[in-house]
């Protein structure tokens, strides 16, 4: 039991006192004679319909004969049933909706039924909301594990496949599973991983999100250091690369690791598009990041205090759009920012269509009032736009996050201290980067510390002719993952 | 924990004591000055800059003068007359008159070279007329119509060779190389042109080549890419170099020592009265070996030219100094370059006589 476990239900008895007091809870007894027959069930948690059409009339029907579990095992029509006496074991299926039957004559053992209704409350539609693609499949994951499990079984078919589950959350008892493929995955990594997750001692686990944070290696970076997508190819492709996923229920999200900082690069789509295409498109990705760090800061600096290095063109439109700005290059940077941040974080909690009206309205509006009242140059307004633009072609939404904060520290560097700031602030970046870890492994692999053999899919997406090698530094117990001309999967034909 | 606090204010009280350091010039709250000219009037030293003015005529020149005993006393008279910093780290002209020139340049180079504010690509040129007067026609001007501007599109496309004051001071302070600038005058209507191209004796003027003299000293330097008259027959025409090379191969063991030029240049003929060799095909070799006769003449006069005013602007003495061990400027200044014998071959390819009338 965890340190914070605030449940110590002793009987049966006291179970049954506690979770009578909630209104969706349902007791029922049949009486007949002294075998009275009690059927205990969360009515928000089961499925009704399966109580009243199959449960209730099975066992009015059996009542009077009923002596021993093993009548009702053999004969009533659910797929899930056992037997419990632990009071915390009954407590833990009974909020997932199964039904407890108590036999007066047997008072010390009670029948679990599983009639939970997993779908109520998730919705129908599993198309991915926020990492999009063109191209490829555009189902993801949803907010119920069952289906999610069912997903990534679809996209792996090998009984290797194993799901290992385990509740997590003194409160919320949530289900985890614990996704990897026998046989390949490095068993360090899965026992890691599991470990790490064992050792948590969390209230409420909302959704894999938070798990990640709890599990990381280190807490105080900006950088999340496990992959999180609600994409069902990539958690497939990770899977078979040899990583660990982990799936929270109740969340669409799910966690894998250990994650490199060029996983959050990576799109899938960048797997569908020829590679000479998917590199170029990764290569932008990637120019964006530093495009959308240092854009600002560049021009805070040049513009403070190395105007110099202006090309004489481009000093003139410089000059005549800020001619009239009576702040500072940095509180011009930092009005435009915060703005951008307002109208992201705006557009973000508001509905869809509001959200892109509340955009155009921003963009268009306070970009252009900006400029007319004098608050602003042109200029900078180009930069910051494209260097929000930049920092959303970031494939996950986290990392994205994550580059949009940096912005500012280095922002106030440059504002400080000029070219030296940056590159102040860039150094202290990339030592920052260089020391994590994701489940112990360097977050910087390949380029730090070195590794050649994995450069094939990372700066640029080689063609499949040079990523027949798993990513090494997982040590997956399978290094091949297919023979070039060999379109069979290697785990069912590799010696 | 308290050490990791520690450690954090530290280091952020590190970073605003540094920022204290910095010296700030916001782009919109400075005076950006863009050409210089310095002249002599008698123990003082007049200067004329050019800016870009913003505020009232919408980034075209402007124009102020100070005078002081030397320049860095001149940009301080500027900063009383500015309400807003004066900066000269854009500065892509300094124009030096020819009085100032034949004087000796020295404390002008020095004052240059020893400020960091200047970037090394920076044209150096000389007047022929007093270099305010350059100055002052840039008044109401576009930022593009800058000396500087004017002598690089020459220089990457016209008959002007290579120069800056990163040249100028190399070859100011090398041993076996004179330093030279080109030449700037106004004409009529009050425009910047180039008139010659200057040479000089360590920081002193010695000698100014007329516009051809300028053209045939590229061709030395190696990248021949002009236009050039010549005559055959009694007749003008033009020859234009498309693309071209000189060689030069320095004889250490002849006595006297000798250069020799090898010129190779590949070009199309114009000429004034129709297209003459589409008329008479055969005549093209004579073509080529008048050109090259005359070119090779033009080149020769040019070298003794220099030779005669002890100028090695070309850097005979560097070709030299390249391949002999115990290479002497003084000795070879003083002894082999006054005799030196000047050897030029010039090849010339025509690849087509242009269109006709």
């Amino acid at each position: 039991m965890a340190a914070s476990e605030p449940l110590t239900i002793e009987s049966l008895g006291e179970l049954m006192a506690l979770v009578g007091k909630s209104a969706d809870f349902t007791r029922i007894t049949l009486e007949a004679g002294a075998n009275r027959i009690t059927l205990s069930v969360y009515s928000s948690m089961a499925d009704n319909r399966q109580i009243y059409e199959h449960l209730m009339p099975g066992l009015q029907g059996m009542q009077e004969k009923i002596r021993d579990w093993s009548a009702l095992l053999g004969r009533l029509p659910f797929k899930d049933m056992s037997v419990e006496t632990e009071p915390k074991k009954i407590a833990a299926k009974l909020q997932r909706g199964f039904a407890v039957i108590e036999l007066a004559i047997l008072p010390a053992e009670t029948l679990l039924i599983d009639i939970s209704n997993e779908s109520l409350g998730h919705r129908s539609n599993n198309d991915t909301e926020n990492e999009f693609a063109v191209i490829g499949p555009k189902a993801g994951f949803v907010e119920n594990l069952e289906i999610n499990m069912h997903l990534l079984r679809q996209q792996i078919a090998v009984p290797q496949l194993i799901f290992e589950d385990m509740t997590l959350g003194s409160l919320s008892k949530t289900k985890i599973v614990v996704a990897y493929i026998e046989g390949l995955t490095n068993p360090e990594l899965v026992q890691k991983m599991k470990d790490r997750l064992r050792g948590i001692d969390f209230d409420v686990v909302y959704d894999s999100a938070m798990l990640e944070q709890v599990i990381a290696d280190e807490s105080n970076t900006p950088f999340p250091l496990f992959l999180t997508t609600e994409r069902i190819d990539r958690i497939s492709y990770v899977i078979s690369s040899g990583q660990v996923a982990v799936m929270c229920d109740g969340s669409p999200y799910v966690l894998s690791g250990p994650s490199t900082f060029m996983d959050f690069f990576i799109s899938p789509e960048d797997y569908y598009l020829p590679w000479i295409t998917g590199s170029f498109f990764r290569i932008i990705r990637i120019m964006s990041v530093f495009f959308s760090l240092f854009a600002s800061p560049l021009y805070i600096a040049v513009l403070t205090y190395h105007f110099e290095a202006i090309p004489t063109r481009l000093l003139h439109p410089i000059m005549l759009s800020g001619l009239h700005v009576p702040f500072s290059p940095v509180m011009e940077v930092l009005f435009l920012e915060t703005t951008i941040e307002l109208l992201r974080e705006a557009g973000a909690r508001l509905p869809a269509k509001i959200g892109q009206t509340l955009g155009i309205v921003g963009g268009i509006v306070i970009g252009e009032a900006s400029v007319q009242a004098a608050l602003t140059s042109n200029i900078l307004l180009i930069i910051v736009a494209l260097s929000a633009l930049a920092s959303f072609t970031t494939p996950i939404f986290k990392m994205a996050n994550t580059i949009r904060v940096l912005r500012f520290p280095l922002i106030l560097l440059s504002a400080l201290l000029g070219g030296f700031g940056i590159a102040v602030g860039f150094t202290l970046l990339l030592a920052h980067l260089l020391r994590l870890k994701s489940l112990d492994s360097p977050y910087m692999i390949p380029f730090y510390p070195f590794r050649r053999g994995n450069l094939a899919d990372s700066l640029i997406r080689s063609s499949y002719q040079h990523t027949t090698n798993r990513t090494l530094y997982l040590n997956p117990l399978r290094k091949k993952r297919y023979h070039p001309n060999m379109a069979k999967d290697d785990i069912d034909h590799e010696d | 924990m308290r050490i990791k606090s520690l450690r954090a204010a530290l280091l952020l009280a590190g970073t605003v004591l540094i920022a204290g350091c910095g010296s700030d010039s916001v782009i919109n709250r400075i005076r950006v000055l863009v050409a210089v000219g310095f002249d002599r009037e008698g123990e003082m030293c007049t200067g004329v800059v050019a800016y870009p003015n913003y505020i009232h005529r919408k980034g075209s020149l402007a124009i102020m003068k100070g005078s002081g005993r030397e320049p860095k006393l001149i940009m301080e008279q500027f900063q009383r007359q500015s309400p807003r910093k004066i900066r000269y780290n854009k500065v892509d002209s300094i124009i030096l008159s020819r009085q100032i020139a034949s004087e000796g340049v020295t404390v002008a180079v020095n004052s240059i070279e020893r400020d960091p504010a200047l970037g090394s690509n920076v044209l150096l040129a000389v007047s022929s007329c007093s270099a305010e007067s350059i100055i002052r026609s840039l008044d109401r001007q576009e930022l593009e119509n800058t000396p500087f501007n004017l002598v690089r599109q020459n220089v990457s496309d016209g008959a002007v060779p290579l120069s800056n004051l990163y040249f100028f001071l190399h070859d100011f302070y090398s041993e076996g190389k004179d330093p030279s600038m080109p030449s700037l005058a106004l004409d009529k209507q009050n425009q910047i042109f180039i008139d010659g191209y200057a040479l000089f004796k360590k920081d002193r003027l010695k000698l100014v080549l007329n516009l051809e003299e300028m053209a045939l000293f590229k061709m030395l330097q190696g990248k021949p890419k002009i236009e050039q008259l010549f005559t055959y027959k009694g007749e003008h025409y033009v020859l234009t170099v498309r693309h071209g090379r000189t060689r030069s191969v320095p004889h250490p063991g002849t006595s006297p020592k000798s250069m020799r030029y090898d010129v190779r240049l590949t070009g199309s003929i114009r000429n004034y009265k129709g297209n003459l060799l589409a008329r008479l095909p055969d005549e093209s070799r004579a073509f080529a070996e008048a050109i090259e006769s005359q070119i090779k003449n033009k080149l020769l006069a040019l070298l003794k030219k220099m030779q005669a005013g002890k100028l090695d602007s070309l850097g005979v003495g560097e070709r030299f100094r390249s391949v002999e061990r115990d290479w002497q400027a003084a000795a070879f200044y003083r002894e082999d370059y006054p005799t030196m014998d000047f050897q030029v071959n010039v090849v010339v390819n025509i690849t087509n006589s242009g269109a006709g009338e």
